[in-house]
């Protein structure tokens, strides 16, 4: 009785630290297993049921793994990064195109010959709706994805993820400030420049460094 | 900021530094995994020294790439009969030869700072 008490937070605790962690499970199994055997002992030495008052907060815990087991220190290059980024961006854009004939082609002869203003607004609503998700894909691609998994198709073909400096995972406002340049090619054109410059050893673009990322590789 | 405050601030800093060598001592003799590790360290300090949840994970790392200690996973069955991985520690020889150095200049450097304070 006294364990399943105790086991059921330190369930919990563990599954915080383990999503905050974004490498692949092969990897953070074993280190999370000796993890879990730490906390238990801990626990029940001060029989205090909070894993975070025992052991401290699952940001710490997490930081603490990731650099003490060395997850995410190599940062990528450039070079298969930009390889990573033209998959992407044909990914998004076929995607983006493909919403946009739809819409256009099952909507559009709609909107033309509608001779109810009811009906004409909400088809031509919708046609907007339509062009304005395609646009969507091919913007919010790289935020969404990142977002949700640390990685996008073409940079998960190469085993890379973007992780927060301290080597969690990173947050939605990372993944949108370091994903803005990638609305003009110029810019990230310039950002990776300037990124370059200011950090020669880290491979961070400009604004990598601003939401404080890395791409790294994985290990498998 | 008041004397205790300040005092607890300076002890925190200085309590640092004795954590690496009080981790060697303790795993000189013998291997452990980490949490029994911090626990030991806090025994043999009567609780002056205590190293805080995950905060020995770094240190342990630390003293790895160094070389002084070792780590193997091990598999252990825990009390619900679950067959699980878990690191244990254990000093390597260069780590026993590098403790005895660290303790006659640790011997030393204390003797030295006595004198300056307790003149």
């Amino acid at each position: 009785m006294k364990n399943a008490k105790i086991l059921n937070p330190i369930k919990f605790y563990i599954k915080k630290i383990n999503k905050l962690l974004p490498y692949p499970k092969s990897v953070k199994k074993s280190i999370l297993e000796s993890l879990e055997q730490d906390i238990v002992e801990a626990m029940e030495d001060t029989n205090n049921p909070d894993p975070t008052e025992v052991f401290g907060d699952p940001y710490t815990v997490a930081k603490n793994l990731s650099h003490s087991k060395g997850l995410g220190i190599s940062p990528v290059g450039f070079g298969i990064r930009t390889v990573a980024y033209f998959i992407d961006f044909f990914l998004s854009l076929i995607v983006c195109i493909i919403l946009i004939i739809l819409t256009v082609f099952l909507i559009g002869p709609h909107v033309v010959y509608e001779t109810n203003p009811i009906v004409f607004i909400a088809e031509f609503l919708l046609l907007i709706l339509g062009l304005i998700s395609g646009i969507f894909v091919f913007f919010g691609y790289p935020i969404l994805l990142e977002g949700l998994f640390s990685t996008t198709i073409g940079k998960k073909l190469f085993g890379l993820i973007v992780i927060d400096v301290s080597g969690i995972r990173i947050s939605w406002k990372q993944a949108i400030i370091r994903n803005l340049p990638k609305t003009q090619a110029e810019f990230l054109f310039f950002d990776v420049l300037i990124g370059k410059y200011i950090q020669k050893t880290t491979n961070q673009r400009a604004l990598d460094q601003v939401a404080e990322t890395l791409v790294v590789r994985v290990k498998s | 900021m008041n004397h205790q405050d300040l005092l607890h601030k300076w002890q925190t800093e200085f309590k640092k530094g004795f954590s690496k060598p009080l981790i060697l001592q303790s795993l000189s003799e013998g291997k452990n995994y980490p949490y029994p590790l911090t626990k030991k360290i806090k025994e043999l300090s009567n609780g002056m020294i205590s190293i805080a949840g995950s905060n020995i994970y770094p240190m342990l790392t630390n003293l790895e790439k160094e070389e002084l200690i070792a780590s193997q996973s091990v598999e252990i069955t825990t009390k619900e009969g679950k067959t699980k991985k878990r690191n244990i520690y254990e000093i390597t020889e260069e780590g026993k030869e590098f403790l005895e150095h660290l303790k006659l200049s640790m011997q030393e450097f204390t003797e030295v700072i006595q004198k300056i304070i307790y003149p």
